[in-house]
């Protein structure tokens, strides 16, 4: 009974000037994958497993120099070829679960390119320091309440 | 407690009588697993809502709780701070997802040239 959680759905939507193929094979493709996969200019992914099959496991790590800011386990639950995918992905920091999102990918073709659709359903975790936060305030409050009827 | 800071002493005073009854302590273990409105943190209780509603001013009087107005509705929650943290980290990981998509897009201009 310690934590809190807060819920997004994000609709991220982009259109390329490549194939549907080729944008599938972005996704699909490691070595490919690891050229846009990073969040920013700061963090290196480094992929510590990579299957990228229905019930496969993606394990990644997110480096600021030599320093691992976060682990992604990602799992894929839904692969339709050129099309689709669903899969989810926790983040976790020192083991601590920051947060979960399922991501759907949807791929089609749009005039000479092709239309993608990202839809990310994050659950975003706390731990116990909420609880923990609360309790120092009332240990505060007890200790100044303990003084003064010392005193 | 005649010595303390008479603020600090309400504050105290305060904070105690809000934990010291069941119903009050049952609204702070719900909020725990976040924020709720005041109608839907009334429902389990068999007392009318106005009488609920003197509850969480006490609730909130005391500092435990923080409300807010949403449309018709009043929405608890326990600590603000805490949520707007956790909305700033959807926020980083919705912008993270922004600059992939924008990545992805160079790398097939890029393949082009």
């Amino acid at each position: 009974m310690t934590a809190l959680m807060q819920h997004r759905t994000s609709v991220l939507e982009k259109q390329f000037n490549v194939s549907p193929a080729r944008v599938f094979a972005a996704w699909a493709d490691l070595e490919q994958r690891a050229k846009w996969n990073s969040p920013s200019d700061d963090v290196v992914i480094r992929y510590t497993e990579d299957d990228f099959s229905v019930g496969g496991k993606d394990v990644s790590l997110c480096l600021v120099g030599d320093h691992i800011v976060a682990e992604v386990v990602g799992v894929y639950h839904h692969i339709v070829a050129g099309e689709q995918i669903i899969y989810t992905e926790i983040i976790k920091s020192e083991d601590q679960v920051l947060g979960v999102s399922q991501v759907s990918v949807s791929i089609a073709p749009e005039g000479d390119g092709t239309h993608m659709v990202v839809t990310l359903q994050t659950a975003a975790v706390s731990g116990g320091d909420i609880l923990d936060e609360v309790a120092a305030g009332w240990t505060v409050a007890m200790e100044k309440m303990k003084a003064v009827l010392e005193a | 407690m005649a010595n303390l800071n008479s603020s600090t002493q309400s504050q105290i005073d305060l904070g105690f009588h809000a934990l010291a009854d069941t119903t009050r302590r049952a609204v702070i273990a719900r909020l725990h697993q976040g924020e709720a409105a005041a109608t839907e943190l009334a429902e389990p209780f068999e007392m009318a809502l106005p009488s609920f509603m003197k509850h969480l001013k006490v609730l909130e009087a005391g500092g435990l709780i923080i409300t807010r107005k949403e449309g018709r509705k009043r929405i608890c929650s326990l600590d603000q701070k805490a949520l707007a943290r956790l909305s700033g980290w959807i926020n980083a990981y919705e912008k993270g997802w922004q600059n992939r998509l924008g990545r992805m897009d160079a790398m097939f201009n890029e393949g082009d040239e």
